[in-house]
């Protein structure tokens, strides 16, 4: 687990922070978009209300009239003590006191109104004042008829107070009572013209105009319908839906919809609370501004996660590759530090530790390829083993130390005297070979007699002593009967042992089988 | 018989002493030579009256104003003894004595109160809005409140109360709490 943590550690680093921004992205498209739709509800909640109260009001217009206000409008000075204007039926439309309204007004004078016209009892009479007490209030009162040729459209009520008549004097009485009937009779002409007008007005005007007229007017409204309790629309601002069964499944179901390429926010309440009749509301209302809002929020939304994802993996990308480019810079380093390893051990291994000439395993290997190449080739190849005199003798003298100064002064000596292409290396003890390529036996003698002379030459000079040093040097070259370079070896050993024969101090060689001393005269035919 | 006419005289002369002391109260309250009495503006005191005055919020109304929402204490208020006051006064012959007034009528000597049986009949009797004060400001409201002595205020309106039942007149009510309380109802008691 802890080991997968460490291997994916970017990875899920990174898809930890996609998932973040992406949640809060989305996080952010759903609180605005929740907020976008409050505040469309709230603006369609009060064009709701608005609508809802237009809409009863203008079903209680056409059902009472303003009379209270038409009454007090019109009264002049006249103090009214009771108005009331029962419809047809003799139901109460409009009152003083609200309590009385949709009911049956209870009235003997009603009454008998309602069963015959003209005179029909000797008290109450349509048309004609009575005096009655009322609230324990002596009142004068009159039933009127609201008609206009034949037809009726409600009874007036109407009750003025005469009490204060007991405080005038009987012989004014009379004319104080007669002005006040001639007064309340012209209020009620007036009344009566002015309810027939209104009624004529709104039986003209009818629900589905208003309903235009208010989608019309009110701002933002797309579509206004009345639907019964069976949910059929019986009324609407758009006339082709009358008698449509389909729409308020829309209203239940859905809270938008698109009409006529646009967009629309999906209300349905009941049409008057109070009133439990089961109509209902179905309100459309102008949503292509919230849609709107709400695609932009979601594109937002969508380009950012998108964007947070393309950061993501360009830095996840970024990131690996520069990895990958540090891991390979690495190897080719690793590589370079294992090819100088290598190399070091090769040339340790080839090396002597003293001298810092080749050592004798690879001098010998050097030997058999160059022996192989001068096979191959028919070249010549010539070996020349040069061994330092009495050096047991230097060691006991000067001691090891100086022995070694000797050794290494020799060796860099024989290094700096012979050409690139000849090879030397350090045999063993005192004794060193010096392998001659495409050189002739002369010449090989030659350059033979030269190192003897280097070494000869000058004393090797160490902590002060000199040390004389003189070294007997045995050549010999390939020829057909040798069959491996230890043949040719073995002839420059005798040439050398012969050289120590002789005195030391010289070269000897062997030629055609043959161990002779060599001098710089000496003029080899090969 | 000879013996009993003095007792018969001087009994007489006892029984008819509360008569005489009756008219005492009625002679000495049409003798007063002060300004004839106007509750709101003893209780609220001059100043107090006259600003509320002067805010020209205050005007009268008549109970068939308050009948409109107050139905069943314009018809209790009907049948209660104040709803007969004017008649009283007319009745024992002083309907136009000043001094009477302010206690028979509703806001007398208030701008815009009762006046004469004439110019504004329908202030006669001592109605609501005698004993609240003007009720304009309150049918405005259509809430509670707006009377300079509303129930919102029972000190002023207890004073309201004492200005008419005062010592001279004050046979109306023994007790004077019960009586007060009984007045917080649609129907005191139906007393005439």
């Amino acid at each position: 687990m802890v080991e997968f943590l460490r291997r994916y550690n970017l990875s899920l680093q990174l898809g930890f922070l996609i998932i973040a921004l992406c949640s809060f992205s989305y996080y952010n498209y759903i609180s605005q978009k929740s907020l976008f739709l409050k505040q469309l509800q709230n603006d369609s909640s009060d064009l709701l209300q608005s609508v809802r109260s237009s809409i009863v009001k203008f079903n209680s217009i056409e059902r009472t009239l303003s009379i209270s206000s038409l009454v007090s409008n019109m009264s002049f000075k006249l103090e009214i003590f009771e108005f009331r204007y029962l419809d047809s039926e003799g139901v109460v439309v409009n009152s003083m006191f609200e309590d009385e309204v949709g009911k049956p007004y209870d009235h003997p004078g009603i009454e008998l109104a309602l069963k015959q016209d003209g005179e029909f009892s000797e008290y109450y009479s349509m048309g004609q004042y009575y005096v009655e007490e009322r609230d324990l209030t002596k009142v004068m009162a009159i039933t009127f008829p609201v008609q206009e040729g034949e037809r009726r459209y409600g009874i007036i009520d109407l009750a003025v107070d005469i009490g204060e008549f007991d405080y005038i004097p009987d012989a004014s009485r009379d004319a104080v009572m007669s002005r006040l009937q001639k007064d309340t009779t012209n209020l009620l002409n007036a009344i009566a013209g002015s309810i027939v007008s209104r009624v004529k007005v709104f039986e003209t005007l009818d629900l589905p105009d208003f309903l235009s007229a208010l989608v019309a007017q009110t701002g933002g409204t797309r579509e206004v319908s009345l639907a019964d309790e069976n949910g059929v629309i019986y009324s609407s601002s758009r006339k082709e839906l009358y008698g449509d069964k389909e729409s308020i499944v829309q209203f239940r179901s859905q809270r938008f919809r698109q009409h006529d390429g646009k967009h629309e926010y999906l209300m349905m309440v009941p049409l008057n609370p109070e009133e439990s009749t089961g109509d209902v509301m179905l309100l459309a209302i102008d949503a292509d501004h919230y849609v709107d809002n709400e695609r932009k929020l979601r594109f937002t939304s969508i380009a950012t996660s998108l964007l947070a994802i393309i950061v993501s993996v360009t830095i996840a990308y970024a990131i690996y590759s520069i990895n990958l480019r540090r891991a390979r810079e690495e190897n080719i380093r690793l590589e370079k530090m294992v090819e100088e390893r290598t190399d070091e051990l090769r040339r340790i291994s080839q090396t002597d530790k003293l001298t810092g000439l080749a050592n004798r395993s690879y001098l010998e290997e050097h030997l058999e390829i160059e022996f192989k190449r001068s096979l191959r080739y028919q070249l010549p190849l010539t070996l020349a083993v040069v061994d330092l005199d009495h050096f047991k003798r230097v060691n006991d003298t000067f001691g090891h130390l100086a022995g070694d100064a000797v050794l290494r002064e020799i060796g860099a000596r024989l290094r700096a005297e012979l050409r690139e292409t000849d090879f030397v290396g350090r045999f063993g003890g005192e004794e060193f070979v010096v392998i001659f390529i495409n050189t002739s036996l002369e010449g090989s003698l030659k350059l033979a007699e030269l190192l003897r002379r280097m070494v000869e030459v000058s004393p090797v000079h160490f902590e002060g002593q000199d040390i004389p040093v003189t070294a007997s040097i045995g050549v010999a070259i390939r020829n057909s009967a040798h069959e491996g370079y230890k043949e040719i070896f073995a002839d420059a050993d005798q040439a050398l042992y012969q050289a120590k024969e002789q005195g030391r101090n010289c070269i000897c060689y062997v030629n055609d089988g043959e161990v002779l001393r060599y001098h710089s005269k000496t003029v080899i035919d090969d | 018989m000879l013996r009993l006419r003095p007792i018969i005289a001087v009994l007489l002369l006892l029984l008819s002493l509360p008569l005489v002391a009756e008219d005492g109260r009625i002679s000495a309250q049409l003798a007063e030579t002060t300004e004839p009495l106007v509750p709101l503006k003893q209780v609220l005191g001059e100043k107090t009256f006259n600003e509320a005055m002067a805010t020209g919020k205050y005007s009268f109304a008549t109970n068939f104003k308050c009948r409109l929402c107050h139905r069943d204490f314009f018809v209790g208020r009907k049948k209660d003894a104040h709803d007969h006051t004017f008649a009283k006064v007319v009745e024992a012959g002083h309907g136009e004595a000043q001094q009477c007034m302010g206690c028979h009528t509703t806001g007398f000597g208030v701008p815009g109160g009762f006046e004469s049986p004439v110019t504004t009949p329908k202030l006669a009797n001592v109605q609501c809005e005698g004993c609240h004060g003007p009720g304009s400001e309150h049918i405005r409201r259509n809430a509670r409140g707006g009377f300079l002595a509303g129930t919102d205020r029972p000190e002023v309106l207890k004073q309201m109360c004492l200005t008419c039942h005062n010592e001279r007149w004050n046979r109306a009510f023994d007790n004077f709490q019960q009586a007060y309380d009984s007045y917080k109802t649609a129907k005191p008691g139906d007393e005439k």
